[in-house]
């Protein structure tokens, strides 16, 4: 069992790092508790990816073939995880699920991702009372079934509002961080409702616009200047339904006004929190988390990956709100640390 | 009775929130006065995205789109820090979601632009923003031009006139136009302005000025001029 590794998470971090390790010739089980890999991407199959709006479905083959060709990987799917133990031989891990059975490692990376924030718990967007108030993810689904109508009537929309900061830096909702990613998604989406619907009146309700880094131009300003996409400053405290159109209500504070307006879709850029996977696999591993309830990095300025536990690694959005391209990178840190630790352990 | 003098807490509320018809009957019930006291709602419910239509599809007013609201032009404003109300940010907002009646209310206080382009040249989006207040004045120009005032009407058509015929501007013409437009020729004859014109007959500048004529081939570039000025 010596270089042995369990990665735990079928998503873009936990493939990446299972392959990248698989390539090092090291011992791989990859477990993913549903039965397709592929993580929130292929969950809400995205088909457009921000930033660079390369394809979602070529990633998740791509990602996921590495594993699946790689035969130093181990992939069992629809699987989880039960009692873990650790003795000097490295951790004892019971899977659960159609093929319970024990299995052996000295390292593990938790790449156990994040969930959607459910918008039913914050009752002032009416998200599941109005039909045509859905989320940034099921919008990705209606891309990936065909074109975009109402879900109400199957109506083209006229006019489609997003919602910026749903379930994010509310401290009402307990969420008091930025999920980072949501803006630039949310400007990447309205590119592409434009390039379906040439007329629609397209409105985004935000606090701030935080398309940070190089998204600013590639994404938010092109909303505006190429799709004809307007940002209102303001968030909305209220959406009610009134003949049958949600109407969004709010201040905007760039003119200190009251305003209800009606619109015929209204998208909730819901943010990122830490998955169920998250919080309790943190539990059985005896991992810290940070004071939001990621797993908390250890010693980022020295690498990503290391958690408070020698042994235990995490990659991807575990560790807080992370873009799909960042989530990749920190699956190869995580093995960069991996091979560096299960090194020093061999030689000492 | 004064407006809304039936509000017992009346000191709380401005004037213009107030609507109130001294004389109102309505199914022949007689509703005038405290009866049919209304308070107008702060609330905007109809956005109306003509004037943004037109804009962007005006050649001056396409660079509204790049706005994202930063302040930079309203902060190096000239005119901005003299006349209160005037401010290029709150104009091109207004326009991009649809508040057409703050555009209207200060459809006359846009005009108070003097075009030094601070704001073009500061702007790090790149909209042309002289010319995009412009473009925006213009629409407003169409909508309500009984909210322009008078002094601006006749100075923007003195100039479109002269223009039209001479092919030039010439200041004392342009004044000439400008002041009997507004039935104030008499301030033509005021000392300063007989003395400067004294003087200008004098040296022969008067003439020149009077004689220059049209610009070569004058009435092909008015028909484009004019052409395109037609938006």
């Amino acid at each position: 069992m010596s270089n042995s590794v369990i990665v735990i998470g079928g998503g873009p971090a936990g493939l990446q790092a299972a392959a990248t390790l698989g390539n090092f010739g090291l011992d791989v089980t990859l477990v993913e508790q549903h039965d397709v890999l592929g993580g929130a991407v292929a969950q809400h199959q995205y088909q457009v990816l921000m930033p660079d709006f390369s394809s979602g479905p070529a990633l998740v083959a791509r990602l996921a073939g590495a594993v699946q060709n790689n035969p130093h990987v181990t992939v069992v799917t629809s699987a989880s995880i039960g009692a873990v133990e650790e003795d000097q031989e490295g951790f004892r891990v019971q899977l659960e699920g159609s093929h319970p059975h024990e299995l052996q490692a000295q390292a593990v990376v938790l790449a156990t991702g994040f969930d959607h924030f459910d918008p039913r718990r914050d009752g002032k967007y009416g998200y599941g009372l109005f039909p045509d108030v859905i989320t940034g993810a099921e919008l990705e689904e209606m891309f990936a079934k065909g074109p975009v109508r109402r879900p109400s009537n199957g109506e083209v929309p006229q006019s489609v509002a997003f919602i910026y900061c749903v379930g994010s830096r509310d401290r009402q909702v307990g969420n008091t961080y930025c999920s980072r990613v949501c803006c630039a998604v949310s400007a990447k989406q309205s590119i592409e409702i434009r390039e379906q619907l040439p007329k629609a009146r397209i409105s985004m309700f935000y606090m701030d616009v935080r398309t940070y880094g190089l998204w600013e131009d590639t994404l938010y300003w092109r909303s505006q200047e190429e799709s004809g996409v307007v940002y209102v400053k303001g968030r909305i405290a209220e959406v009610t339904q009134k003949a049958g159109q949600p109407v969004l209500k709010g201040e905007d504070t760039l003119v200190r006004g009251p305003f209800e307006w009606p619109f015929d879709l209204v998208v909730l850029a819901a943010g990122m929190e830490p998955s169920q996977g998250t919080r309790l696999l943190s539990q059985k591993f005896h991992v810290d988390l940070e004071p939001h309830g990621f797993v908390q990095q250890s010693e980022p300025m020295r690498n990503a990956s290391l958690t408070s536990r020698p042994g235990v690694f995490v990659a991807g959005s575990a560790s807080g709100p992370k873009a799909i391209e960042d989530a990749i990178a920190e699956g190869d840190v995580a093995s960069l640390a991996v091979m560096q630790y299960l090194k020093t352990k061999v030689v000492v | 009775m004064a407006k809304g003098s039936g509000i017992i807490e009346r000191s709380l509320l401005q004037d213009d929130q107030i609507m109130e018809e001294d004389n109102l009957v309505m199914d022949g019930i007689d509703i005038s006065g405290r009866w049919n006291t209304m308070l107008k709602t702060r609330v905007h419910s109809e956005r109306d995205l003509d004037s943004w239509d037109d804009v962007r599809a005006s050649a001056i007013g396409e660079s509204i789109d790049n706005c994202i609201q930063c302040g930079m032009c309203t902060a190096g404003c000239t005119v901005a820090h003299e006349v209160p109300g005037f401010n290029p940010r709150q104009f091109i907002y207004w326009v991009r979601v649809g508040r057409k009646d703050d555009l209207i209310k200060n459809a006359d206080i846009i005009w108070r632009c003097v075009g030094c382009y601070i704001c073009t040249n500061h702007c790090p989006k790149e909209v042309n923003t002289a010319e995009v207040i412009e473009s925006i004045g213009q629409w407003l120009r169409k909508q309500v031009p009984e909210k322009m005032d008078q002094a601006y009407l006749a100075n923007h058509e003195a100039y479109r006139h002269q223009l039209e015929t001479y092919g030039r501007l010439s200041l004392p013409r342009l004044q000439a136009e400008f002041l009997s437009k507004l039935g104030r020729q008499k301030e033509l004859f005021g000392p300063d302005l007989r003395q400067a014109a004294i003087r200008m007959l004098k040296d022969g500048r008067a003439l020149k000025t009077l004689l220059i004529g049209r610009p070569r081939h004058w009435n092909r570039s008015r028909s484009v001029l004019m052409e395109s000025g037609q938006t």
